[in-house]
Order: C-alpha cells, then sequence, then structure tokens
C-alpha cells in the first residue's frame, strides 16, 4: 500500500468505522425466527385438496368398475322388449303404467 | 449467559430444530451482518430484509455449512453477496424509473455545513451517503476493510478476488471519499 493510500487510511478508517451502524431495529432476531417458522413450517393439508387428490386416484378405478358392471348387465340378460338402454345397463325393470299402480304382492298382510 | 455457549454447539442445536438456539447466534452475529448489509445498502427495510435472508439463507444450509470457515466470515460472504444483489436490483430499478439527473439532486452537498462537525448522526449520515456514492464492488471493500474490519487477505477470501485487487479498489474509494469527506477530517 502506497504512504498516500496508508495515510488516508489513518485518517478516514476511524470515521468511517465510527459510522458503521452495527443493529437492526429491536427485535430482528425475533423477526428472523417468526419468517423461519413461517418458511419451514410443514405443509397444512387442506380438506379440499386431500378429497381432490383421493378422487383422482379413485375415479378411474370406479369409472371402470361401472363399466364391467354395466356390461355383465347388458350380456348377462340382455335387452327385453320395452326396456331403455339404460334400464337394461343397470338392470332396471322397465317402468310402466301398470307396473307402477300393480299391487305389490310382498306388501299384503295375508302373505306374512 | 449465551456468550458462554460455544458456536458448535448452538450450531448443532439448531441443526436438531431449536430455534431457540439458532435465535441466539442470530444475536450474536447481527452486529456483523448489521454492520455489512448496513454499510452497503444504508440503513432502511432493504437492509433489514437483506439481514433476514441473511440468517435465513444460512439456516436452510445449516446442514451443509462446513465449520472450517469461521461463521463470522461465512454469514458476511452471505450478506455482502445479497448486499450486492440488492444494489444491483436498485440500479436497475433507478435506471428504469428515475432519470440521472434527480439521483444525483438527491445526493447530499460534499461540502458541509461546518456545525455537522458536533454532530455525529450527521457525520454518520454524511459518511453513509458518501459510501453509497462509490461504485458497489469499491463500496464493498469499505465496508468489510473499514467497518466490519477485515483484513485484506480476508476481503480478498469474502469477495473471491486477488488481494491486489482489494488494494486497487480502497485505493480508489479512499480518493474519492476523501473528497467527499474532506471537511470532516483533520489531516
Amino acid at each position: 500500500m502506497k504512504h498516500d493510500d496508508r495515510e488516508l487510511l489513518e485518517t478516514l478508517g476511524p470515521v468511517i468505522r465510527d459510522a458503521g451502524i452495527r443493529r437492526f431495529e429491536p427485535g430482528f432476531a425475533d423477526r428472523v425466527i417468526e419468517r423461519i417458522r413461517a418458511e419451514h413450517a410443514p405443509p397444512v393439508i387442506v380438506l379440499s385438496a386431500a378429497l381432490s387428490r383421493q378422487f383422482l386416484r379413485l375415479a378411474p378405478l370406479a369409472a371402470g368398475l361401472i363399466l364391467a358392471l354395466s356390461a355383465y348387465s347388458l350380456l348377462g340378460t340382455g335387452m327385453s322388449a320395452g326396456q331403455s338402454f339404460m334400464e337394461a345397463t343397470f338392470g332396471l325393470e322397465p317402468v310402466t303404467l301398470e307396473a307402477v299402480y300393480a299391487f305389490d304382492p310382498t306388501l299384503d298382510p295375508a302373505n306374512e | 449467559m449465551n456468550e458462554r455457549i460455544p458456536d458448535r454447539e448452538l450450531l448443532e442445536q439448531a441443526r436438531a430444530g431449536d430455534h431457540g438456539a439458532f435465535r441466539t447466534l442470530v444475536q450474536r452475529y447481527e452486529p456483523v451482518v448489521a454492520a455489512t448489509v448496513i454499510g452497503m445498502l444504508g440503513p432502511g427495510d432493504e437492509a433489514e430484509d437483506v439481514g433476514q435472508e441473511t440468517f435465513i439463507g444460512f439456516y436452510s444450509a445449516l446442514d451443509r455449512f462446513r465449520e472450517e470457515a469461521s461463521l463470522k466470515t461465512y454469514l458476511t460472504r452471505i450478506a455482502i453477496n445479497l448486499s450486492l444483489n440488492a444494489v444491483k436490483r436498485r440500479r436497475r430499478f433507478l435506471a428504469r424509473h428515475v432519470d440521472g439527473d434527480s439521483i444525483q439532486t438527491n445526493l447530499p452537498d460534499p461540502e458541509p455545513d461546518p456545525a455537522d462537525r458536533a454532530d455525529s448522526l450527521e457525520t454518520r449520515e454524511r459518511v453513509r451517503r458518501a459510501i453509497e456514492r462509490l461504485p458497489s464492488k469499491q463500496r464493498a471493500v469499505v465496508t468489510l476493510r473499514l467497518i466490519d474490519g477485515y483484513s485484506t487477505r480476508e476481503t480478498a477470501g469474502v469477495l473471491g478476488v486477488p488481494e491486489g485487487t482489494v488494494q486497487s479498489r480502497l485505493s480508489r474509494a479512499l480518493k474519492k471519499l476523501e473528497a467527499y469527506l474532506q471537511p470532516l477530517v483533520e489531516r
């Protein structure tokens, strides 16, 4: 270091050193810890997000099951006269006016 | 009381998730980080943010911190790098939103009122503004060498530059500071 620089360092050094600020606002450490807690906290599992994840996992399985059962119904019993495709798929009896008003013998107390 | 617990022990506790131990480390090294960050950026919200980010970065790297390096030097290195990034961001912001003339007019008059000598707060502010006028690389050297008190070799290590570069940057910075601060120093 040149003589001039050394002289300058001796003159300016103390002035600059004394001007240094060595503290943040009070409570700095608490603010740091608060941010660390916030940034490193374990992720909160939101119910809707968990349900959504479970749905995505189960939906293909459920769809496959529905298709298999529908195919079984269609192939096993076939479509009878007056039965719609949906009724045949789900194995439902055809709904007719006559069937609606027909007396269900299982409800007759005499049959008990 | 905390001063008696060695850093190594506090580091082990912090690694095990003890926030109290890490808080003690923050309190212990706050002066080092504050001197570096405020020396580079001046006091204010930006310095506070960079100070916090320094410790948060350190917390994230706790497992990677090798104790061959001193903690003080390690934290100073993080602080100076984050400060230099903040200076760049600030410069980009000013270049985009403020024209050069208005930057100049915001700077203090280099000829201070003689009454300033008696006022240490005024002196501190004037020194801070003088340092702020330096290019960021020279400012980093002045902060590390003169405010943090690192040697030329340590400063070179923190900045990752040769010692000769530190000396030449310091020399240029001192000449500028002499001009800015002439009335404050008696030679």
